[in-house]
């Protein structure tokens, strides 16, 4: 004889039940009069879904790590920062290499033109 | 045309700075810059220009014309001319150019906040302009020790011109710092008086002492120029003559200045 129950009618299955063999008879008090083999099989998925509380998280506005391809890819959301890599600055790559060459330019110019 | 190879070694500092320049601005696709943020295009313009601004002041320089001997007067000739030496700001420029490459990968190259290549550029821009200003003021400066006047010369765009007549000189200083050392640098400001309001500093020449004892032996007593100046200030020869007149030459004592002298 073979069954299969529902795993959603296990009560109070501590462990995920394997399957297992046994023995199935007809009994008259302490005597078996008959016998037979039985195997015993378990679900091999789950049926019906444990309810869950979806978690919410909410971003951080500092990192520490290193960034990853992952948190790189979303750039709308992590812009570079002057004194953390993410936070947005007034000033970015352009900015700073144009107050850079203009200052040097300006200053080698003046130098050289006041003659000291 | 000036001293040197002005045009030649600003090309050398100036091309890969333009060359990454032009890679930025037109082939960025070739460089393993992040995605995000995209490095502007306009970058690439800024850097290359500031590589052709050096190559192009070097080619200037290199074509300008360099400061002339000075014109003597009668009986004067000249005794010493330096120019101020060059090996010492190519080596500036050139310590410098890692660190601005350091300082180019961090802020291309990586996503690190802007903190850090922000010092770096400051830090590397400095020693590179600063290299790059004294290598073409060096090679367009030329001091002059005649019989009678130290001058100091330089040609840029315009003309410097600063002597001081070895009559009014009271003073001759030597002084050569730590990185002057290494390359066998000295300064000798030459003043005429307290005030220090007419010096020539000759800068960065080699052998500073004998050329300060070149200025000293033509400001002492019973030098030529003062044969030929006719001056009433100076001693007569043979010594015995006003200690308040006498040029104080060992650059620590100046306390021998003329009533008259400004």
């Amino acid at each position: 004889m073979r069954f299969r129950p529902s795993y959603a009618d296990v009560d109070r299955a501590a462990i995920p039940v394997s399957s297992r063999q046994t023995t199935h008879g007809v009994w008259a008090g302490n005597t078996s009069l008959r016998e037979r083999p039985v195997t015993v099989d378990t679900p091999t998925s789950t049926e019906t879904q444990t309810p869950t509380s979806t978690p919410t998280f909410d971003p951080l506005q500092t990192k520490t790590t290193t960034p990853t391809p992952q948190n790189t890819s979303a750039g709308s959301t992590c812009q570079r920062g002057f004194f953390t890599e993410c936070g947005g600055s007034p000033l970015d790559q352009a900015t700073l290499t144009l107050l850079g060459a203009l200052a040097s330019v300006l200053g080698i110019v003046f130098e050289l033109v006041r003659g000291n | 045309m000036a001293r040197g190879q002005p045009a030649a070694w600003s090309t050398v500092f100036g091309l890969p700075i333009f060359l990454f320049g032009v890679v930025l601005f037109r082939f960025q696709s070739l460089l393993p810059l992040p995605p995000e943020p995209a490095t502007p295009p306009v970058v690439g313009a800024v850097l290359s220009g500031f590589g052709l601004f050096i190559i192009a002041v070097g080619v200037y320089v290199h074509f300008v014309v360099a400061p002339a001997a000075p014109r003597t007067r009668e009986g004067e000739h000249i005794v010493d001319q330096r120019s101020p030496a060059e090996r010492n700001a190519r080596v500036q420029m050139a310590l410098a150019l890692p660190v601005l490459a350091a300082g180019g990968y961090v802020l291309y190259f990586t996503e690190q906040p802007l903190v850090y290549p922000t010092v770096t550029f400051l830090v590397g821009l400095y020693l590179f302009s600063t290299g790059l200003r004294r290598y073409w003021r060096n090679l367009l400066t030329t001091y002059f020790v005649t019989t009678r006047r130290v001058l100091e010369e330089y040609r840029f765009i315009s003309l410097r011109r600063n002597e001081v007549p070895h009559s009014k000189v009271r003073a001759v200083e030597e002084r050569r710092s730590a990185w002057d050392s290494l390359f066998g640098l000295g300064n000798v400001t030459v003043r005429s008086g307290s005030s220090g309001q007419l010096t020539v500093a000759i800068e960065e020449v080699y052998e500073p002492e004998a050329f300060a004892e070149t200025i000293r032996d033509q400001v002492g007593p019973d030098r030529p120029h003062e044969a030929v100046d006719g001056d009433d200030t100076a001693p007569p020869p043979g010594g015995e003559a006003d200690t308040n007149e006498t040029p104080s030459l060992d650059g620590t004592d100046e306390t021998g200045l003329p009533a008259n002298d400004g």
